[in-house]
């Protein structure tokens, strides 16, 4: 449960708690003054009818014949009638009910809707007030619901509907925060998801039957990843068809080259004399062959970016596949008199497509050897870290290294450090390696190691 | 004069190579796609085949699966450059060698001329080799187990040869790619591997389970004696 569903959860418990308690107050003011008026008089329709029936016989026949009415009724087993007169005296000198006085009568006179008391003026020259005494007094209730409450709730029972609201209202809360929140959380999936390059990641299937904002919010997010996904997915498949279809051209070009320059070699009179020719044709040749490989870089990096090779993965030695390397790249650095060191310290074995991942991890070595002085070493090292099974493999060079915000830059393609003066290559190698280590589940990040280098570190998944 | 067809639809690029090839001292001919590639191998008899992977109507993989129903001659696949998965299948079915398309004619010319050279029985070469139950006739490039006939392509005869030469001995891949297929081994090259498990597939079939050649670590091949 995250945040915003406490947050929710706790806003709505409140609201509801302290509507609950507002509202219960409110009932109770008002109950209380019924609960005052009923405990003092009875207010019930036959009580009703007794008072009118005394307050008629008052007006009527006069106070003699309301006592002989009494006085009979006195015998009866219902509630009793009283006539108060304005000196708290009753008429048949009864002993008042408890809490009936004149200050009480009068307020019940003032606010009496119900007409459950009467003021009359008799004929003997007093006012009487008639009321009925209240019915015994009401036990707790045994029953709630129909249920038999415990004894020892029977005096809790007053605060009753206050837990039950209380525990509804938590129920409800939970359930409000529940239903605002998961939406939201499944965006935020949806959203890592496509933020990490899956754009197939949509929200529409999870928020299935739902009618309102977050749903319209949750397929504007469909809509805008696919659209993302389809221009991708456009943009690659025009850079695959550009570089397919940039070769053959090429290709016959370099047939043609190899045509003139047969066919010169051939007759060598015509080979003395265009001897500039000659080497303009090589010239040519040359470029055509570079562009060829940059054709080359541009598919093998098209055909990564989109994943539409799968790799045929193998259990591969990567200490057999390091070794390889490394005499390849300290062959090459023999002429600057450059080193590669590698002390290969145990077993590695990872799931790899061996080609493509030689390929990568060459590149980035190829890449320290260029950029690192005449007379330096480049260091090669890997660790295994046994908590997420993965082995950790730096390069580090003797160079300059790079500025902070080219740490990321150097892995996209044709970028080109500023710091170099001439450059080889054709700035893609280190953007095919990352898509190689990616695509086999690592990562590979570049730092600067002060007073030594750039050191780029690779992260595989390791196997047993 | 040797005979070589060269498939490809890519009508102007394979008439320069024509053209090319052609001077290099050797008889080219020519077919656009893979079915009129097969029909012309029936009606005639050539010595190598350039095959492209990607054609029309029936690609370069297919055609190759076809002649090698029939035949073990030897072919050559042109394969779009960085292409590694048709490059494999290639091999797997039995291509002797490939070239990354495009490529300069002259490094063509070179990949036909080593696998001719080393497709064809030598004078000079060595009698008959026999060790156990293996007989290893070099001059008429057929491996028998037992008695048996073994179907191997030039390409998978020639890795047989070295290592059965050195029996016993361990030969690093860069010297079976330079003595079987007259280069010498290229990087994150998986050439050799697919033709010696081609082999060794081939080999243990015969023998009836038995294991007779044997990756060395970081090493190479060994025939076991």
């Amino acid at each position: 449960m995250g945040r915003l569903y406490w947050k929710f959860f706790l806003f709505f418990f409140f609201a509801q708690l302290t509507a609950v308690l507002v509202v219960s107050l409110a009932i109770g003011v008002v109950n209380d003054k019924r609960e005052r008026e009923r405990r003092l008089i009875d207010a019930a329709p036959p009580a009703k009818t007794m008072v009118f029936a005394a307050a008629s016989t008052l007006k009527i026949s006069g106070i003699a014949s309301l006592k002989s009415m009494l006085t009979i009724w006195l015998s009866e087993p219902m509630p009793q009638l009283y006539a108060v007169n304005e000196d708290g005296i009753d008429l048949l000198k009864r002993d008042l009910p408890k809490g009936i006085n004149k200050e009480s009568l009068t307020a019940l006179t003032a606010d009496n809707e119900s007409r459950a008391i009467e003021h009359v003026r008799a004929n003997d020259g007093h006012q009487y007030w008639l009321f009925v005494e209240p019915r015994n007094k009401r036990p707790p209730p045994t029953y709630f619901n129909g249920a038999k409450i415990p004894n020892n709730l029977k005096y809790l029972f007053p605060a009753m509907p206050l837990i039950v609201g209380a525990l509804v209202s938590l129920l409800f809360a939970a359930m409000l925060a529940w239903y605002f929140s998961k939406p939201i959380k499944q965006l935020r999936f949806a959203f890592e998801s496509a933020a990490s390059g899956n754009l197939d990641a949509r929200v529409g299937t999870v928020m299935q039957g739902r009618r309102d904002e977050l749903a319209d919010l949750g397929s504007a997010f469909d809509v805008m990843v696919s659209r993302v996904s389809q221009l991708i997915q456009s943009q690659t498949h025009l850079m695959h068809q550009v570089s397919h279809e940039l070769r053959s051209p090429l290709a016959r070009l370099q047939i043609a080259i190899g045509l003139i320059k047969q066919q010169s070699t051939q007759s060598d009179a015509a080979h003395q004399v265009n001897e500039k020719i000659s080497t303009s044709l090589n010239r040519i040749e040359t470029e055509s062959v570079r562009m060829d490989h940059l054709v080359g870089e541009l598919l093998t990096l098209s055909r990564l970016e989109s994943g539409v090779t799968a790799l045929q993965k193998e259990r591969v030695d990567l200490n057999e596949l390091l070794q390889e390397l490394v005499e390849d790249a300290n062959f090459e650095g023999i002429a600057n008199n450059i080193k590669v060191e590698y002390a290969p310290i145990e077993n590695i074995y990872i799931e790899a497509q061996a080609d493509l991942l030689q390929r990568a991890i060459d590149n980035i070595l190829r890449n320290a050897v260029k950029y690192t002085p005449e007379n330096t070493v480049v260091v090669l090292t890997t660790a295994i870290n046994q908590i997420n099974k993965s082995v950790v493999l730096t390069v580090k060079d003797a160079g300059n290294g790079v500025t902070e915000n080219e740490l990321e830059e150097i892995f996209k393609p044709f970028y080109r450090a500023n710091t170099s003066e001439a450059t080889r290559g054709y700035g893609l190698g280190l953007a095919i390696a990352k898509q190689i280590i990616e695509s086999h589940a690592g990562t590979v990040t570049a730092e600067n190691i002060a007073n030594t280098g750039l050191q780029v570190t690779i992260v595989l998944p390791v196997i047993e | 004069m040797d005979k070589i067809l060269l498939i490809d639809d890519d009508v102007e690029l394979v008439e320069m190579l024509k053209e090319y090839i052609d001077l290099e001292g050797f008889s080219a001919s020519t077919a656009h796609d893979g079915e009129a590639g097969l029909q012309v191998l029936q009606a005639d008899t050539y010595d190598l085949v350039v095959l492209d992977v990607m054609m029309p109507k029936l690609n370069g993989i297919d055609t190759l699966r076809r002649i090698r129903q029939t035949s073990n001659m030897p072919v050559i696949m042109l394969t779009a450059k960085g292409d590694d998965a048709d490059r494999i299948v290639g091999l797997e079915l039995g291509a002797d060698d490939y070239v990354p398309k495009p490529c300069t004619p002259r490094e063509l010319v070179a990949r036909i001329r080593a696998i001719l050279r080393r497709a064809k029985p030598q004078a000079n070469q060595a009698k008959t080799i026999t060790l156990n139950e293996l007989t290893l006739m070099p001059e008429q490039r057929r491996v028998e187990w037992s008695g048996v006939p073994l179907v191997l392509t030039s390409t998978e005869f020639n890795l047989l040869e070295v290592l059965v030469e050195r029996a016993g001995n361990v030969v690093s891949k860069q010297m079976l790619s330079e003595l079987a297929l007259g280069r010498p081994m290229a990087k994150f090259d998986r050439n050799i591997d697919v033709h010696m498990s081609s082999v060794r597939q081939k080999l243990t079939a015969a023998a009836g389970g038995k294991q007779l050649i044997q990756t060395v670590y970081r090493l190479g091949y060994q025939y076991l004696k």
